[in-house]
């Protein structure tokens, strides 16, 4: 299992460097430049000389690998400069929004965990029961209806209709209910069905039948061959889908004005802070490589199999 | 002798809506202690069935079955899934056709042991390893304590043959049922399950009900010879008296079809089994038979005794004997 995280861990030197250049380079080729940008940023109006006097500041006259030296050992110690748009340090603003976003995500994960492992245990116990019907008509709404909606429909009923939950921002613990419960819904629903399928598949495997036949109680067949193996598939999925519950909290936080990652990048763009662009493709991509590898050492520790192959 | 395992006409049936088709009908046989029952048919005749219903195992949105089983005198309460599971795997253990889909693929062979254990006696772990270690060594494993700690798919087939024996045999239960052992392995390692089952019953003096399809595993082992056909147990006897002289021709076509030194043609039995859909009130095997007659389109699969220990279900022998 070290072993394996190591190796993990080396793949990922290559796969940072790569990023480093392309959110390097990505401020070069865009129209207008970042001296123009900039003076944009500050108002002050772009002519010959302003532009010029930009440039020098800036170090956007040193020749081009110099330019990414410089920025990549800044980005290294996790230097990302100044905001154009705040004139403040970069790395403090970033890392604030960061923590938001994933505090929002382990919310969403909660209740991923609490509401469809208990939904996709109660609908395989009774196959097209009732309940079954509910939570495959449950499953099917949740995974067609677009977060926005899911997220209007919610502040309809918490915060206007009864008076509840606050609508937006983050100002207590209540403040996560509703943008993790948007969040999540999607993956409620798809992976409460998974584990149905899968605990139905196992109930009539072999290794449950021979469990059974040696006379182990039910509980222990149940939790320990029946749901333990159900639960590599939905673990498997997970991580394959992971990143896009990143993406998926862009969204959610438009929608509930939740000051993470996803608002950061879109006002960022807008007043189109290159610094803060640059820093904001890193760091995803580091957390998006970091999730990756923690839902697949998670996979190789629920499935005996990887860790041998690998 | 009082017979350790009786089963007295078990009946099966598929329930599929508001219909009900027959699987197996009235099985009955009995075993003595130390005894080996040979069970013998072809795909689709009941073998399974049979044995997962005396350990109580058909699930019963499935399956409807009504039977009286005795076990060491007691009457078994097989459709008590919680009052079976005392007697799963300690009175009446199980080896299953195959080896590589009855383990747990995420759990070591040492977890295998010590649940199993866990769920009948109070050993701890250390009490548990001794004798699975010793159990494993006897299988004839070289490397019982590399074994004990691999996970299933790190073994071979018929390494997970022998360590499911083991597994059965650790218990010392008064009845083995080896349901096709050997059908999912090379026919190398084939004897040597065998073998490895019938040291077994004789170190521990256990019943075996062996199944197979294959006549030289049972021919090998079996002490009487049950031949299964649709459900029927169409001829039971002795297994010496069932290979010299068989009676059912289904039987002696089966010791036709069997693969032997001898330059002679293999001549196989042609035609399929009636499907259970398609079983009704003539004999089940007369559309394959080469004793064909007036009798058997409306013949009950009654059983005809030959001798005390010897019976058959067959109108032309029925005839010939009444005739006689
Ligand atoms: N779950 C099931 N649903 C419907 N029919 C079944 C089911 N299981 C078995 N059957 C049918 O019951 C009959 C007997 O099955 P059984 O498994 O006992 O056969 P078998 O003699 O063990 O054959 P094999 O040599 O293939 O193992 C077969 O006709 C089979 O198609
Ligand atoms: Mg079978």
């Amino acid at each position: 299992m070290g072993k394996y995280i190591i190796k993990r861990l080396l793949q990922l030197i290559p796969i940072l460097l790569v990023v480093s250049i392309l959110a390097f380079g990505l401020v070069r080729v865009l129209p207008g430049g970042a001296a123009v940008a900039y003076l944009t940023a500050r108002n002050i109006a772009p002519t010959k000389e302003s532009i010029a006097a930009a440039e020098e500041y800036l170090g956007l006259n040193q020749p081009l690998l110099t330019q990414y030296f410089i920025w990549l050992k800044g980005a290294a110690a996790f230097d990302f400069g100044v905001s154009y748009a705040s004139n403040k340090a970069i790395a403090p603003e970033i890392l604030g929004a960061l923590r938001n976003t994933m505090g929002l995500a382990a919310a969403a994960m909660v209740w991923l965990v609490l509401i469809s492992v208990p939904l996709g245990i109660f609908s395989a116990k009774k196959p097209n029961s009732a309940f079954d019907h509910f939570s495959r008509g449950f499953a099917f709404l949740g995974a067609s209806a677009p977060s926005f909606l899911v997220g209007f429909l919610l502040v309809l009923l918490f915060s206007v209709k009864l008076n509840l939950l606050p609508s937006f921002g983050k100002r207590n613990f209540a403040s996560y209910i509703m943008p993790s419960l948007t969040l999540a819904l999607g993956y409620i629903a798809s992976y409460s069905r998974i584990l149905r399928n899968s605990l139905l598949e196992n109930m009539r495997s072999t290794n449950v039948l021979y469990a059974r036949a040696r006379g182990l109680k039910e509980k222990r067949v149940f939790s320990a061959h029946t749901l333990r193996n159900s639960m590599i598939p939905v673990v498997t999925n997970f991580c394959l889908s992971v990143g896009g519950m990143l993406a998926g909290s862009v969204i959610v936080e438009d929608v509930f004005s939740w000051p993470g990652m996803g608002r950061l990048i879109i006002s960022s763009i807008e007043a189109r802070d290159y610094p803060m662009i640059q820093a904001y493709v890193v760091i995803m991509a580091l957390l998006y490589i970091t999730i990756n590898l923690v839902a697949d050492i998670l996979c190789a520790a629920i499935n005996p199999k990887i860790r041998y192959e690998a | 002798m009082e017979p350790v395992l009786e089963v007295k006409d078990l009946n099966i049936s598929l329930k599929e809506g508001c219909n009900t088709y027959k699987a197996v009908e009235n099985v009955s046989f009995s075993i003595g202690k130390g005894q080996t029952l040979g069970i013998i048919g072809e795909s689709g005749s009941g073998k399974s069935l049979t044995c997962m219903a005396i350990l109580g195992l058909l699930p019963a949105d499935v399956w409807d079955y009504d039977a009286e089983i005795v076990l060491n005198g007691k009457s078994l309460p097989f459709r008590d899934n919680k009052a079976m599971r005392g007697y799963r795997g300690t009175d009446i253990a199980l080896i299953m056709q195959n080896p590589m889909s009855a383990f747990n693929p995420v759990m070591t062979i040492k977890r295998h042991f010590e649940e199993t254990l866990a769920a009948h006696k109070n050993w701890n772990k250390n009490q548990i390893k001794a004798a699975a270690l010793e159990m494993l060594s006897q299988m004839r494993i070289k490397n019982p304590e590399t074994v004990y700690n691999s996970y299933p798919f790190q073994c071979s087939g018929g390494m997970l043959q022998r360590i499911m024996i083991a597994l059965a045999v650790i218990m010392e239960p008064s009845v083995l049922i080896a349901d096709e052992p050997t059908t999912a392995l090379d026919l190398t390692v084939q004897f040597e399950i065998i073998k490895l089952i019938n040291q077994m019953r004789k170190k521990y003096n256990t019943s075996v009900v062996i199944v197979s399809h294959d006549l030289n595993v049972i021919a090998g082992i079996a002490d009487e010879i049950a031949v299964m056909y649709s459900g029927f147990i169409v001829e039971q006897a002795p297994a010496e008296e069932v290979l010299n002289s068989p009676l059912h021709p289904y039987t002696a076509g089966l010791f036709r079809s069997r693969p032997s030194y001898s330059k002679e043609r293999l001549s196989e039995i042609s035609g399929q089994p009636l499907s259970l859909k398609q079983r009704n009130s003539m004999c089940m095997f007369s559309e394959r038979c080469p004793l064909k007659g007036e009798g058997c389109s409306n013949f009950e699969m009654l059983a005809h005794k030959v001798s005390d220990d010897h019976f058959v279900r067959c109108c032309a022998k029925e005839m010939t004997k009444t005739s006689a």
